[in-house]
């Protein structure tokens, strides 16, 4: 696949708010890491941890609520194009892999959520840079978390975007997000090894947890878990008939 | 030459035959007519010849490449246009057939020609989703003619346009194969206009071919039987309704 087909790709998106959504999640999560530091600082900086960690697991929870809910619309609309009007069927029709529509879907949908990431994380630097007491900010850190954080979230985006192509209705797919974040929610509650397999659980966790530092064990299933949905979306794609 | 031959080509769904050893054989350079009453299977056929449904068993050859081997080579040579229009409702009719130009790798200058050669030239900016029936349909049909494909598998490709549109891709449709030695498979049940298109006749039902050939060859093959007619409506329902008869005993 070259990068002819991600430029088809990137036409098909016109008008369709799915790369807008991205981006404004980006500045709106920025806004609130903003607007929340604001507000909460002083208890945020009494806490008895790492003013680092503070900065980075405290925000993040919120960031994250609205990542997912990106990732979920997302996923849905990009699909839903496809099926509204019957566009896929045709693409079907042309010398042109249904696989590679869905690569090329993908490395859109995982640009994007990086562009969101890194406005995010640009205001956390902003916010730690300016506000951290005694020198204690530190980017390595930032750029370390950002880059676990978004290989944690590898595996909700490909899950959705496996849905998104398998439902040719828009309400399903956004149903299964729904449900998936509910269920996430829930679960990262418990102390409960099925959370490594949910990935809307694997995505919350560095929202409860009390540390930076990267889990590499949960960064490797992150990856495993991204690899097994790609191969499947991949298969799902050429298997799938349009009739 | 046969463009597009099948070999007992079948399509099975659960309990229901959809199309039942069909045998095809259309020359090049000709226009097919492909007649049918409803879910007599000429749709699910192009479908298959188009690799968007399997075939249950049988086989064909287009212009002598298979499926799946040769999918690609065959899908760069033929344009389509199957049920609905197929396009993106976001996307104006001009960007629909760029994206379609970029998959094909023609130059940029075939999106406007082909505008033009549909009657949508005036239109080309509209996004697709506010286009009229007929404009959806006139989107459709230039989708399966960006590029002048050596081959066109056209279903019910007048329906929703108003007299005039059916005058002016009927024409269209007549003058490609002479320009452009293309070869045309349509289907339609508008048979006064298949008798005014078609060079060549394919006449299925319950999912198997009851006739093949030239229109000649259909008028006398409706003379012998006895329909006594060389208007095509009639020929057609003759023989369709002599095949449910035979077919219920």
């Amino acid at each position: 696949m070259g990068n002819y087909s991600l430029r088809i790709e990137m036409q098909k998106l016109r008008r369709t708010g799915v790369i807008g959504t991205f981006i404004f999640t980006g500045v709106a999560g920025a806004i609130y890491a903003i607007m929340n530091w604001y507000v909460r600082k002083d208890i945020l900086l009494s806490a008895d941890i790492d003013p680092m960690t503070t900065l980075l697991t405290q925000l993040y929870g919120v960031i994250c609520l609205i990542n997912i809910f990106a990732i979920v619309v997302s996923t849905s609309n990009i699909y839903h194009i496809e099926y509204q009007n019957n566009g896929l069927k045709k693409m079907k029709t042309l010398p042109i892999k249904a696989s590679e529509i869905f690569i090329s879907k993908l490395v859109i949908l995982i640009s994007t959520l990086l562009l969101s990431y890194m406005i995010e994380f640009v205001a956390l630097a902003f916010l730690g840079k300016k506000y951290l007491p005694n020198s204690s900010f530190d980017f390595h850190t930032l750029v370390q978390f950002g880059v676990y954080i978004f290989l944690i979230s590898l595996p909700c985006l490909t899950f959705m975007l496996v849905v998104s192509i398998l439902s040719t209705n828009l309400w399903i797919s956004i149903g299964v997000g729904v449900i998936g974040f509910f269920s996430g929610m829930s679960m990262i509650v418990t102390d409960n090894s099925i959370n490594f397999v949910n990935p809307f659980s694997l995505i919350l966790i560095p929202s409860v947890s009390l540390s930076a530092k990267v889990d590499i064990f949960i960064m490797l299933t992150s990856v495993f878990e991204t690899i097994v949905l790609v191969a499947a979306g991949i298969m799902i794609a050429n298997k799938r008939r349009y009739e | 030459m046969n463009i597009i031959e099948t070999n007992d080509l079948t399509k099975t769904y659960k309990n229901f035959t959809a199309v039942n050893k069909v045998n095809l054989q259309i020359k090049k350079g000709r226009i097919y007519g492909f007649l049918g009453p409803n879910g007599a299977g000429k749709s699910t056929t192009m479908k298959m010849l188009l690799g968007l449904t399997k075939p249950t068993s049988g086989s064909f050859h287009i212009n002598g490449k298979t499926f799946p081997k040769d999918r690609e080579v065959i899908l760069k040579n033929i344009g389509s246009l199957i049920e609905a229009p197929s396009f993106y409702g976001n996307l104006t009719g001009r960007e629909n057939l760029n994206i379609i130009r970029k998959v094909l790798g023609l130059p940029k200058e075939s999106v406007d020609e082909t505008l033009k050669l549909v009657g949508l030239d005036e239109f080309g900016n509209r996004l697709a989703k506010k286009y009229s029936l007929g404009m959806k349909q006139r989107l459709g049909i230039a989708s399966a003619l960006i590029g002048k494909p050596p081959i066109l598998l056209l279903d019910e490709p007048t329906n929703g346009l108003d007299p005039v549109g059916t005058h002016e891709i009927r024409n269209l449709l007549i003058s490609l194969p002479k320009q452009t030695g293309c070869t045309i498979i349509i289907s339609s049940h508008l048979l006064t206009e298949m008798q005014l298109i078609a060079e060549d006749i394919g006449i299925l039902n319950k999912g198997s071919l009851l006739f093949e050939g030239s229109m000649n060859n259909l008028i006398s093959k409706a003379e012998k039987e006895g329909y006594g007619s060389e208007n095509l409506e009639d020929m057609f329902l003759g023989m369709i309704d002599k095949d449910n008869r035979e077919g219920s005993r």
